[in-house]
């Protein structure tokens, strides 16, 4: 090992290893430390063009305090997480048996159910908004949280499905079987058996489509109008431009704080996420 | 075996109050269930429920309201394709229709390479390892609203950082955000940071699972580093790469967030994507018919990629 | 065996539940969807109002003060939410459609006549609001608020625009008489810009500063939109065509860097950062000036609304309330407004802003906030001369002009030739083309 370990080695692992790495690791998130140092400047410094935009020379914790007492900021993140936990669990419910069904049961229509499903791409919804809005009114939801709980979905199950027909799939048939033989249900096999088994699948769903619905805009945007039933990402881009001028320290703390929960989330499952990512592509 | 289960399942029926089922039929019902073509279709209801009312429906009524003169506070009347025929001869539409598929195209190509380059970069040996690959995924796991306003701010017209940068070496920076083709650059610029970690993390999965045993054959034969990425990575990413760019093409060709919260579509509209100008044309300015027109432009686009999509999947 | 069969019950019921929860939520979301109120004799009275966020905190603060006052004594649960100006047109629109909303909605410009059918007639609070000792109101915002001879709206702030800029500065630079017309406020625009302190005009969507400045470059130099029988799209004439390309001079010459991307709030930062020497604004900027940066507001004072070849002319912002006709508590709406526009109340309301707003109505030139800082006076006076004109001139307002208005066909008119996008002559017909659209119909 030692052997190996002249100062040209280093020199050409630095190259291609340490810097590229570096570089990679700096590019991606340097707007995130950019928003956290503007998020702790104050106003003198803020809008001074001679002040460095790097560093911050008296920070203040000014703007996280004026979002928390002068806006909505608890309430909309309050909304955020309702109807996002409500979302992703509506679409997981769903997503469960339906992904069973397709990868386990024969009937007939099952490859064309599963396709018609993925196919709800074809109508993203930029696509979808304008109708959606008249759907929504004629429901009476109009400026409910409950609209985007039930719209939400729409989205999220597709994805949800596809990958759990995925996980379904790879468990072995082996255990189900057995319990069948045992008198169990089909039903009975799915609940008691496949899905425990698939639970790493049913997190990698969950946390994807918490972050979808998280991450969600033109829906919350347009369906919800009332301040305080507002979500985090609408809100954030719609409330905090104030007196003339867009509160930039409030709009970078607000937005720092508004990916914590997703952040967190990711970062305690990033495997499971990576794994719901790829699944669909690697293993097709 | 089915009678005790009957038996049960009736006395757990009427300790839930639901003692109105009579034995026979939930006898039936539970039959029933065993059976594959009557469970799978079963399970399948709610999903297929929800889609029918929330996506089927829309999509429908979308396309009736693209036909007609809806205006907000007003019915509207069926007009047959003036919708389309007049958005077609509209400048701002075409401009926004050149937009749409500039920023597909471009941010994809450049997210492809990208994404390739940070997976071969990341599938090294180096120090926290793990801590590096969660972090580099974060552009595209944080709402895009509050990362783009980070972006807002850094291409701001008086304040940009980058400007700040380069004044320092002497360059006069650019308006981000308000000169001739930099808007289109800028947006492009910010869907390349969000997506490419997308590609790059998918890369790199595939990346992993090619057995070590090819590239220790290929080294034995003599190939360098650009050779085992040339005949060996690559070709065995493609079905990889299929899946991923068109699932990115959909994605970017229906963005939305992005364009509304860097530029609005402006200067001028000039910055548009279909996504934005269905909801200037629907939203704000009221015309409902008009808005959906423009909305259900982008569904061939959708519908080829999509089908290409599916051909890969099957294919793979 | 006893364990598959509790298995088989929790699935079954498993599955019943899920049917139910995604059938229960669809079925009965509509009642939930619609607020149920308390049994009619418990019933408390409820208000809920959208008003933009005006661009002075305090007089907002001032407004919440009145409204909740008045709540407690009547009884009324008043609800006041806000909405940053350029979203507040899509937010009407949505209520619009879904027949649902706030009660009260403060507009601005001539939305009145864009959805004049979605609103309450409110000739009886202007009545009641216009008896002495306050008097009618001026003539251009009671055009705005008189749909087709009937009142629906209930006029409430004119928010006159002047040119801030910095005294020293312009000594410095040798600028020593202040600019009356567009052609002397070029010679000392490219003067400024020589000295490194240029000027900055908004040319961006947003729903203030730009239109501000643009319609009134317009009419000042002879376009106009549509003729005065409000039909006959009037813009490709030689005056505006002179127009565009003397706006394209101001670009080249005058103006600083980026500002076809400028909304409302970039001037501002730009003055207040000390880039700028001048910009047309509300007072908002010189008030931000003297709270926190009041070396700035030291050395800044105000000019009036130039003149053009074509005479002087402004176009301003005007806010209105209107009252929904879906809303359920007209009455109660009546009553808040007549309150809010009691001559005491405004004056407070007024006060609280020192300046930034006027009155509908020539009566609130006497009041004492005109006061307190001899800098704002070219606000009032702005008012006073009767400078200004809606967007639709000379045509009366209309919802064309209003449509026009949000789809900012005239800042485009400009924005495109300075961009380069358009030749100046076809910026004037892609300009004629969209209105032709828009007044057809």
């Amino acid at each position: 090992m030692l052997r190996g370990f002249t100062i040209r080695r280093v020199g050409g692992r630095t190259l291609t290893v340490y810097l590229p790495v570096v570089f990679i690791v700096l590019v991606m998130l340097f707007p995130f430390y950019w928003m956290l140092v503007t998020s702790l400047k104050p106003i003198q410094e803020l809008y001074n063009k001679q002040a460095s935009p790097f560093t911050v020379l008296q920070p203040t914790l000014a703007h996280y305090r004026y979002l928390f007492d002068k806006t909505l900021y608890l309430t909309w993140l309050k909304n955020t997480l309702i109807i996002t936990m409500g979302s992703t669990l509506i679409s997981i419910a769903v997503s469960i048996p339906a992904g069973y069904a397709l990868a386990r049961l024969r009937f007939p229509g099952a490859a064309t159910l599963g396709w018609l499903i993925f196919v709800t791409y074809l109508v993203p919804p930029t696509l979808l908004f304008i109708p959606m809005m008249q759907l929504v009114s004629a429901l009476g939801l109009t400026d409910t949280i409950w609209a985007l709980i039930l719209v939400y979905p729409t989205f999220l199950t597709p994805f949800g499905t596809w990958l759990l027909t995925g996980y379904f799939r790879a468990i072995p048939r082996d255990m189900e079987e057995c319990a069948l033989v045992d008198g169990c249900t089909k039903t009975g096999a799915m609940v008691r058996i496949a899905m425990p088994l698939a639970i790493p699948g049913i997190l990698s769903v969950f946390i994807f489509a918490f972050t979808l619905s998280w991450n969600e805009f033109i829906y919350a945007l347009t369906l919800v109008s009332d301040a305080s039933l507002k979500t985090v990402p609408v809100a954030v881009q719609a409330e905090l431009i104030m007196a003339d001028a867009h509160m930039w320290g409030e709009i970078m703390a607000a937005g720092l704080l508004g990916s914590i929960p997703v952040a967190l989330i990711y970062s305690f499952f990033v495997d499971y996420f990576v794994a719901g990512m790829t699944a669909g592509a690697v293993k097709g | 075996m089915t009678r005790p289960k009957g038996t049960l399942l009736l006395k757990a029926a009427a300790g839930e109050g639901v003692a109105a089922f009579p034995r026979a039929g939930l006898r039936a019902v539970a039959g029933l269930l065993e059976q594959d073509r009557f469970l799978g279709p079963a399970l399948m209801v709610p999903a297929l429920a929800g889609l029918l009312l929330f996506v089927a429906y829309p999509f429908v009524y979308g396309i009736w309201l693209a036909l007609s003169d809806s205006y907000v506070g007003r019915a509207g009347s069926f007009v047959g394709l003036q919708n389309f025929v007049q958005q077609f001869r509209d400048d701002i539409f075409q401009k926004t229709l050149a937009n749409t598929f500039e920023y597909t195209i471009v941010a994809c190509v450049f997210k492809f390479i990208f994404g390739l380059g940070m997976a071969a970069a990341l599938n090294q040996r180096y120090p926290l390892k793990r801590f590096v690959q969660a972090a580099v995924l974060l552009p595209w796991i944080i709402p895009t609203v509050l990362s783009t306003l980070a972006w807002l701010w850094m291409f701001d017209s008086t304040f940009s950082v980058f400007n700040y940068v380069l004044k320092r070496v002497g360059i006069e920076g650019p308006m981000w955000l308000g000169e001739r083709h930099w808007p289109m650059i800028s947006l492009i610029i910010v869907n390349i940071w969000r997506g490419t970690p997308f590609f790059g993390v998918c890369f790199l999965a595939g990346m992993q699972t090619i057995p070590e045993e090819l590239y220790e054959a290929a080294r034995i034969d003599g190939a360098g580093s650009w050779q085992k990425f040339w005949h060996i990575t690559f070709p065995l990413l493609i079905p990889v790469t299929t899946v991923v760019m068109l699932l990115s093409i959909i994605l970017t060709f229906a963005d939305f967030q992005l364009i509304y919260v860097l530029t609005r579509g402006g200067p001028a509209n000039s910055s548009n994507v279909l996504g934005t100008l269905a909801y200037w044309v629907g939203i704000y300015a009221g015309n409902l018919g008009g808005g959906a027109a423009v909305s259900l432009t982008m569904f061939p686009v959708l519908a080829v990629v999509i089908l290409l999509t599916l051909l890969a999947l099957r294919r793979g | 065996m006893a364990k598959v069969r509790l298995g088989q019950l929790v699935s079954r019921r498993d599955l019943l539940k899920r049917a139910a929860v995604t059938a229960g939520a669809v079925a009965s979301a509509p009642i939930l969807g619609v607020c149920s109120p308390a049994p009619a004799a418990v019933k408390e009275r409820e208000l809920h109002i959208l008003q933009w966020v005006n661009f002075v905190r305090e007089m907002d603060e001032e407004f919440i003060r009145q409204a909740e006052g008045w709540g407690k004594a009547n009884k009324v649960k008043v609800k006041v939410e806000r909405i940053g100006g350029s979203d507040l047109q899509p937010r009407m629109a949505a209520s619009v459609q879904a027949k649902t909303g706030p009660d009260i909605i403060g507009i601005q410009a001539n939305w009145a006549w864009l959805y004049a059918d979605s609103l309450v007639d409110v000739g009886d609070v202007v009545e009641a609001v216009t008896k002495a000792p306050v008097g009618s109101f001026y003539d251009d915002i009671a055009m705005q608020a008189k749909v087709k001879g009937v009142w629906k709206a209930v006029p409430y702030w004119y928010n006159p625009g002047t040119y801030v800029y910095r005294t020293d500065w312009f000594k410095e630079a040798g600028v020593t008489t202040l600019p009356k017309t567009y052609d002397e406020f070029y010679k000392a625009g490219v003067t400024m810009k020589k000295y490194g302190k240029p000027f900055g005009q908004a040319m961006g969507h947003s729903f203030s500063d730009p239109n501000t400045f643009w319609y009134a470059f317009l009419w000042s130099h002879g376009g106009k939109e549509v003729g005065e029988d409000g039909k006959t799209v009037a813009i490709n004439s030689k005056e505006t065509l002179a127009a565009v390309e003397r706006a394209i001079e101001f670009f080249d010459n005058v103006w600083t860097r980026g500002v076809l991307s400028w909304d409302d709030s970039s001037n501002n930062r730009a003055y207040l950062a000390e880039e700028l020497s001048c910009t047309l604004n509300g007072a908002s900027i010189y008030f931000v000036a003297r709270k926190d940066f009041p070396k700035i507001a030291q050395n800044s004072d105000h000019f009036g609304i130039l003149a053009g070849p074509a005479g002087r002319y402004g176009q301003v912002l005007f806010g209105h309330h209107v009252i929904m006709n879906y809303s359920k508590n007209v009455a109660v709406a009546k009553d808040f407004l007549k309150y809010v526009m009691q001559p005491d109340n405004y004056s407070k309301w007024l006060q609280s802003g020192g300046g930034y707003m006027v009155g509908p109505s020539p009566y609130h030139e006497k009041d004492p906030v005109w006061k307190t800082d001899t800098k704002v006076l070219p606000f009032l006076e702005a008012v006073s001369s009767k400078v200004f004109r809606w967007p639709g001139w000379p045509g009366p307002p209309s919802t064309q002009a209003s449509e026009a208005l949000v789809r900012y066909i005239i800042v485009d008119l400009f924005a495109k030739a300075c961009s380069g996008e358009f030749k100046p002559i076809d910026s004037v017909n892609w300009a004629e083309r969209q209105l032709k659209g828009i007044y057809k119909g």
